[in-house]
């Protein structure tokens, strides 16, 4: 689970470590890549595979369109004003997928992903495996595209020094569009891990958009390994809190733990996180 | 003819007077449901004008506010349901233990310098904490939340009718705009509007940044806490998912965000067209069927929140006052 919740805080701090947005949004958008599996998958017989693959490139146009047509003419407002923008943004989507798909939850049950399997002593279903490889390969996919690659390399310039960015001639507006149209493809494969996990409904958007923050805030916002280490936390700290009290209680006991290091140490547990922005 | 000061002031007088009129005789004109409908406008319009004075003034921008309204709902609520203690004395209590709440939240976020995405998050796990709380204790009635017995009873602020409750809502309307006024005339405003706008410089003229935030953030604890007592007590129903609910907290943004922040009629007029707005999509969604009324008016308050966070950062109030100006002007 660890892995898959820090996809989904990686997911935010890219859009806020690069183009500088609180964009708290990807719970939601989350959730809508796993009612678009749903629909994929078991309503139109698109098939598992071909679906995941088209989810994907549906999340990264859907980025692409989100910026170009809103998120780009965000950039100029104030910080507040930009936090109630997403807001808006988020409401208005979980509460679409609420009209569209209805209140009542939903599973997505693919054959072989429900066989348990036991590891000594553990036993686990297949699909928290495969949700967590998937992630984890992910992530890893993630590190080596910003690493290495020329785009990725121009991307983290970006990031560093828009200014600087724009003397030598890198294509700002470009590079902001392709890291929003990643962090949705983030969004997309926590939907994807989550989705035969847990039964989808509508509120489960803010649900996981505040978990989103929480890995980022955890994390330090704008740190991106900081995210995954963060994320293995946090899915470690639910899971053995789920063993002894109830969901409510465990996120009582996360919420108040977060507010409490969100107070005390603002970078992040790798301490490499942006601080307080502006 | 040359408007001068003296004849702004009666003009002034003889305007908010016949508002006040107006709405003095609404519930006898309009039928019950309207009235009802204004009634919980104007809560909510009183709760943004308590939003407004840490937000729109101090630059606070809150995203929990709900958490204080859910305190003055329970401590409104137990007392009168277990021990029967009078309705007024619990809203007064709830005042009082939000003011306890937003002056530790606001301490806290001084003595750490919590700003911007942190300080929206903090204040949303506030409420959140809140709200698990309640819905786990056994004693607040656990998730299904605490129902108040409709008795009529004056002493406890309990009526059958909606009218009293109406009465009630536009005295704090009208006690709001009052507190508003008198704030943004007095030392405190200044001080606000000048650590809204840059606390360094706030600071370096030797205001005391944490004192003005600290004040502010309790003080409209304090008036949130009251209004969450009287929005339960018309309600009658005091559940932990409504009253701290993240919905509360936005509808409290969008109402001043969309009147106009920082100012003293932005509350009220954003929350004005936010009713009406709110009835004609539930009307729409009863007649399309089969949608439900409670997300369709989620989706357009979510569309208009982005759409005020882009081209209306200051509301309507000042848009529309700019036109007019203009027009006299012409």
């Amino acid at each position: 689970m660890g892995a898959i919740y820090g996809v989904l805080g990686m997911g935010f701090t890219i859009v806020y470590g690069i183009v500088d947005l609180p964009l708290f949004t990807h719970g939601v958008f989350a959730l809508w890549g796993m009612y678009l599996l749903l629909i994929l998958v078991q309503y139109s017989g698109v098939g598992p595979y071909p679906g995941f693959l088209l989810l994907f490139a549906v999340a990264y146009i859907f980025g692409i369109l989100l910026y170009k047509t809103l998120l780009r003419y965000i950039l100029d407002v104030e910080h507040e004003m930009q936090l109630v923008f997403c807001l808006g943004l988020l409401i208005a989507l979980a509460n679409l997928a609420l009209i569209m798909f209805g209140p009542t939850s939903l599973l997505l049950s693919i054959q072989w992903l429900e066989r348990v399997v036991f590891l000594g002593e553990v036993s686990l279903k297949t699909a928290m495996i495969v949700g967590a490889a998937v992630s984890v390969l992910f992530i890893i996919c993630m590190e080596l595209f910003f690493r290495r690659t020329e785009t990725g390399k121009a991307i983290r310039a970006c990031a560093d020094n828009r200014r600087g960015a724009m003397i030598i001639g890198l294509n700002v507006d470009r590079m902001y569009t392709i890291a929003i149209g990643i962090s949705l493809v983030c969004s997309a494969v926590a939907g994807l891990a989550f989705a035969p996990l847990v039964p989808v409904y509508p509120d489960l958007g803010f649900e996981y958009a505040v978990l989103a923050c929480l890995v980022a805030v955890l994390g330090g916002a704008g740190d991106m390994k900081g995210a995954l280490v963060a994320g293995f936390i946090m899915g470690l700290v639910l899971s053995v809190q789920q063993m002894f009290y109830d969901l409510t209680l465990a996120r009582l006991i996360l919420y108040a733990v977060m507010l409490g290091l969100l107070m005390f140490r603002p970078t992040g547990i790798l301490g490499k996180g942006k601080s307080f922005a502006k | 003819m040359k408007i001068t000061q003296n004849d702004a002031l009666v003009y002034r007088l003889i305007a908010s007077g016949s508002i006040l009129a107006v709405f003095l005789i609404i519930p006898f004109v309009v039928g019950n449901y309207l009235t009802q409908v204004i009634l919980f406008g104007l809560i909510t319009a009183y709760l943004c004008g308590a939003w407004n004075i840490s937000a729109g003034y101090g630059g606070l921008v809150s995203f929990g506010h709900a958490g204080f309204i859910g305190i003055g709902a329970y401590a409104t609520t137990i007392p009168l349901v277990y021990y029967g203690l009078p309705g007024w004395l619990g809203m007064l209590l709830g005042g009082a233990i939000s003011a306890v709440f937003g002056y530790g939240l606001s301490w806290a976020i001084c003595r750490f310098d919590v700003k911007g995405f942190y300080f929206a998050v903090s204040t949303i796990l506030f409420a959140e904490i809140l709200m698990s709380i309640a819905a786990r204790s056994r004693y607040l009635g656990r998730g299904m939340g605490v129902p108040l017995p409709a008795v009529a009873n004056a002493f406890n602020f309990q009526f059958l009718g909606v009218i009293p409750y109406y009465y009630m809502a536009l005295v704090l309307a009208c006690c709001m705009i009052l507190i508003t006024h008198q704030i943004e005339r007095s030392r405190l405003g200044w001080y606000l509007r000048a650590t809204r706008q840059s606390e360094d410089a706030s600071s370096a003229l030797g205001i005391d940044v944490t004192m003005v935030k600290v004040v502010a953030l309790t003080l409209s604890a304090f008036l949130t806490g009251v209004g969450g007592g009287v929005y339960v007590l018309a309600l009658r129903y005091c559940s932990p998912y409504d009253v701290f609910g993240i919905m509360f907290s936005t509808t409290l943004m969008l109402g001043t965000l969309l009147g106009g922040r920082g100012t003293v009629y932005g509350p009220i007029i954003g929350t004005a067209i936010l009713t009406v707005v709110k009835e004609v999509l539930t009307f729409t969604a009863e007649a399309l069927g089969g949608v439900s009324s409670f997300a369709l008016v989620l989706v357009g308050w979510g569309i208009i929140l982005c759409f005020v966070a882009k081209f209306l950062p200051n509301g309507m109030g000042p848009w529309i006052w700019n036109r007019v100006a203009k027009k006299i002007a012409v």
